[in-house]
């Protein structure tokens, strides 16, 4: 993973492929004009939603559950800046890992994309990205999602 | 239900020791709780184990060191709160007269745990590979900053907390780090994750600790020292918050609940144990156990209330910070420093007139488990 800016568009480079680090957690989109969401669950008798998707409501017990896509935007709720990797973490250090709150109300975490203390701020609005992981043995992106700073954001300040 | 006296305890100096397994450092904490306690093996009737990640059954194999006797053995697994869970069901087997005599031990021999060691479970390990290059301590960096920004705390503060458990740890023999260190010191060790460096994490290590529970009518046979007795015994695990939204902690409903069963306040308290893996976290439960109101908890360790000497000491024997933390036992290191020190065989750690104190731990996977102990 590298902090520049993360495609949008569904085809890598040289006709290669974006692949899902794990599937049916997020979508890959596959025109540039797709933002990529997380894909959790609602609950069709009390309306709560969950990510990752589960079977049963934990909130009323219900257990029809329907797919609901989330995590276009939300908020830094915390963040902090690693120095070390984590295991199997192959991009640059420093990195950041933001935790935040969407738009839905949930909690989520990620890596960020911006890793500059003094770019970010509690509060501050993202948007879902994906990243690259590493490349696979036949070249193909393998990604996963992460926030960054609202395109909107800088215009604002 | 009947009630319930701890006879004796003992405890391992927790620390890293390449050629001791579980088995010794069983063994050895049992082996001093039975003779603390002037008991014999065979008069225990029942045994748990409180142990997370160490294999298949580690109650039958660390016993079986002693001989096994044909009591139930069981091991039970809370994460960080194994131990307490062990001290918990022990007290529940002679409460309910379903034994005159329970052992409670744990043992613990922690490698580096990784994430994907938590889980094996497909579905669990989903969500941590598509967070990769975040971790455990990730969290409780996230958790001073966000405390930073909502209450004004200082890392002078958090600092200060590792500061006073290392003071406290000091003067334990049975502490895995015994030299006091500074605010500097803090400050200028590895920085992990901003702004938490590795002085304000808990060190992995190994060791074992254990108690011995029993009826009053059979307390009186076996020791003279004066009889420390169980209060309160709770535990409880974290209600589904929505949206997965901090809010009231998993700390709450069993720390109230051994309020409530002990007849004592959190003020009333004598000295209280606490899982101070990370400084934030002993600041949370200065709020979350109900010492004060939320975002006053910097307040408390500025003014030097929860120092021995201050108002209400935590981590008399440095906490798991200093004291260490090989999880299967740490729930039972605070057993055994509540016991001693409500002796008054603390030494130069004394809590003056001691004769209340409270241990409370957590248990990831979100279980909590409270103990009052009175003399």
């Amino acid at each position: 993973m590298t902090t520049s800016k993360a495609e949008e568009s569904g085809e890598a480079r040289e006709g290669k492929k974006r692949i899902p680090i794990v599937s049916d957690l997020f979508t890959v989109p596959s025109s540039a004009d797709d933002k990529p969401r997380l894909i959790g669950c609602r609950c069709q008798q009390c309306g709560e939603v969950f990510f990752p998707g589960r079977l049963i409501c934990a909130q009323c017990g219900g257990e029809e559950m329907e797919e609901a896509f989330l995590g276009l935007r939300g908020n830094l709720y915390s963040y902090t800046v690693m120095r070390i990797p984590a295991p199997g973490y192959k991009g640059a250090i420093p990195y950041a890992v933001g935790e935040v709150e969407l738009a839905e109300g949930l909690l989520v975490h990620s890596v960020l994309t911006e890793c500059d203390p003094e770019k970010l701020q509690i509060g501050m609005p993202l948007e879902m990205v994906l990243a690259e992981v590493e490349k696979d043995e036949e070249g193909n992106e393998v990604v996963t999602y992460m926030f960054a700073p609202a395109s909107y954001w800088g215009e604002q300040r | 239900m009947r009630e319930v006296a701890v006879i004796g305890v003992g405890m391992t100096r927790f620390g890293r020791y390449e050629e001791k397994s579980i088995l010794d450092h069983g063994r050895e904490a049992c082996r001093g709780a039975l003779k603390d306690a002037n008991i014999e093996w065979r008069e225990v009737q029942i045994a748990y184990c409180g142990a997370t990640q160490q294999g298949i059954t580690p109650g039958t194999r660390v016993l079986a060191e002693l001989a096994l006797t044909g009591i139930p053995v069981i091991t039970v697994d809370n994460a960080s709160a194994s131990g307490a869970s062990a001290f918990r069901e022990a007290y529940m087997a002679v409460a309910t007269e379903r034994v005159d005599v329970a052992l409670a031990f744990g043992v613990g021999k922690m490698g580096r745990m990784l994430p994907s060691e938590v889980s094996s479970d497909p579905a669990e390990q989903k969500l941590m590979k598509a967070n990769v290059g975040i971790l455990p301590v990730t969290f409780f960096a996230m958790r001073m900053k966000r405390r930073m920004n909502d209450y004004g705390n200082t890392i002078d503060q958090f600092a200060r907390i590792a500061v006073k458990n290392r003071r406290h740890g000091s003067l334990n023999p049975f502490a895995q780090f015994q030299r006091p260190i500074t605010l500097e010191d803090v400050h200028n060790s590895r920085m992990i994750c901003d702004p938490l460096t590795v002085l304000h994490c808990c060190a992995t290590g190994d060791g074992g600790a254990a108690a011995i529970l029993c009826s009053m009518d059979k307390a009186a046979k076996h020791v003279s020292k004066p009889l420390i007795t169980v209060a309160a015994s709770a535990s409880s695990t974290q209600p589904y918050r929505s949206r997965n939204f901090p809010g009231p902690d998993k700390a709450t409903l069993a720390a109230h609940d051994v309020y409530q069963q002990s007849g004592c306040g959190p003020w009333d308290m004598d000295l209280v144990q606490v899982h101070d893996a990370f400084t934030v976290e002993e600041i949370d439960f200065y709020e979350l156990l109900g010492f004060c109101e939320e975002g006053e908890g910097g307040r408390l360790i500025d003014e030097g209330v929860t120092e021995i000497g201050g108002r209400v000491p935590f981590s008399t024997d440095g906490g798991l910070l200093a004291r260490g933390h090989p999880m299967g036992p740490t729930g039972l290191a605070q057993i055994w420093e509540t016991v001693i020190q409500l002796r008054g065989e603390a030494g130069p750690r004394q809590v003056e007139g001691a004769r209340v104190g409270m241990c409370h731990i957590i248990g990831f996977g979100d279980v909590s488990f409270a103990h009052v102990l009175k003399r």
